[in-house]
């Protein structure tokens, strides 16, 4: 089981797409929890910015038994140390993933509103960080949620539906292999 | 694959080490970390990396000391300079020194994947070439060219002293007599064939 829970309020659109999109790329039941109070210690006065590893660290403690993954979703504007920002982090491998819906709205880059483009986008760049839970890494197909996004044209060009390639990697991986079978072992 | 790539972070901030790392790692990379010049050189004398990205300030050895050091066991090693404190003076330093490029953290995203994946693919294309030059050397040498008959020796001799020269060479004789094979065995015994 997949499990998704908001940073303080999201919208309820957006938090439905990327319910759709991981259920359908991971073929796993996905859960929508409570909101989580956002980690204070996170946000970064010098750089304006909130650190993604912070936000990747409360969640670590949180991923609720039975769940394989645990992604937040935060309209905070996240970086790491080294880069400018993130869209997302997740650990390559490990429980948790979190991504960020401020560089995804249009408001951000000074256009007007676009509810439904930031429900897609967030949705393709949630499979993009759980993907990486599952040890995909970034993939040279410019159309599978796994390739790198650079800006939000790239974002926009990509589906939510992993590549033949990424499919196959993630299907025949023994991570995806025992978690289906704890989630067939959990069904009633 | 990139998986068979390793490259090494050298930060004496853990905190960037790490970022950068797991950034490389999502690209595919296998990475090794170092917080000091010194361990990076220690790791550097276990493997040759394809890639160094060294911290421009770090105490002890910095990063243009590090390089250097580095070049000593690796010469042909590809190294970026990394740094928050951007002046023209450190960066024409650090590309005079050999650096191949200069980054100023934080970088846009975008800058380290391109930057690396274009250093791979050179990196690609320098080691097919060495295999493909190994393979025409090998099969047109003329140490490859069978023959007992003094004529042929004669012509062996003749091969090597005109393969060390810069005149170009005429090769007569009627066809089927091997002409080629003489032509390619000058050609890859002496400096034409670089």
């Amino acid at each position: 089981m997949l499990v998704v829970a908001p940073f303080g309020p999201a919208p309820g659109k957006v938090l439905s797409a990327v319910e759709e999109a991981l259920a359908d790329a991971f073929r796993l039941p996905v859960r929508l929890r409570d909101p989580l109070e956002e980690p204070a210690r996170a946000f970064t006065p010098a750089r304006g910015q909130w650190s993604s590893t912070a936000f990747l660290e409360a969640l670590v403690g949180r991923v609720p038994p039975g769940a394989a993954r645990l992604l937040g979703v935060t309209e905070r504007d996240l970086f790491v140390p080294v880069l400018s920002f993130v869209y997302g982090q997740a650990q390559l491998g490990g429980q948790v993933a979190v991504v960020s819906l401020a560089r995804l709205r249009p408001e951000f880059h000074g256009l007007p509103p676009a509810p439904a483009a930031l429900a897609r986008r967030a949705a393709t760049e949630a499979v993009h960080e759980v993907g990486h839970t599952f040890g995909l890494v970034h993939c040279l197909d410019r159309r599978c949620p796994m390739s790198l996004s650079i800006d939000l044209a790239d974002l926009d060009g990509k589906t939510a539906t992993p590549c033949p390639a990424c499919g196959a990697l993630l299907e025949g991986s023994r991570e995806m292999q025992r978690t289906r079978a704890r989630t067939e072992g959990a069904r009633p | 694959m990139r998986a068979r790539w390793h490259i090494l972070v050298v930060d004496d901030e853990e905190a960037m080490t790490e970022s950068l790392a797991a950034w490389l790692r999502e690209d595919g990379y296998t990475v090794d970390t170092a917080s000091s010049g010194r361990e990076a050189i220690e790791k550097a004398r276990a493997r040759e990396y394809a890639i160094y990205f060294l911290d421009l300030k770090m105490p002890g050895l910095d990063g243009i000391e590090t390089m250097m050091e580095i070049r000593k066991l690796h010469k042909d090693a590809s190294v970026i300079i990394i740094t928050a404190y951007a002046t023209v003076d450190t960066a024409i330093a650090a590309m005079k020194e050999g650096a191949q490029e200069y980054v100023v953290k934080p970088c846009h995203p975008q800058e380290i994947s391109l930057l690396v994946e274009r250093i791979i693919r050179v990196k690609n294309l320098e080691r097919e070439n060495a295999i493909l030059r190994r393979k025409l050397t090998r099969q047109y040498r003329f140490h490859d060219i069978v023959s007992k008959n003094a004529r042929m020796v004669e012509i062996f001799e003749l091969v090597k002293d005109v393969a060390s020269q810069r005149s170009t060479v005429l090769v007569q004789g009627e066809s089927g007599t091997g002409k080629e094979l003489v032509a390619r065995a000058i050609h890859f015994s002496g400096d034409r064939g670089d």
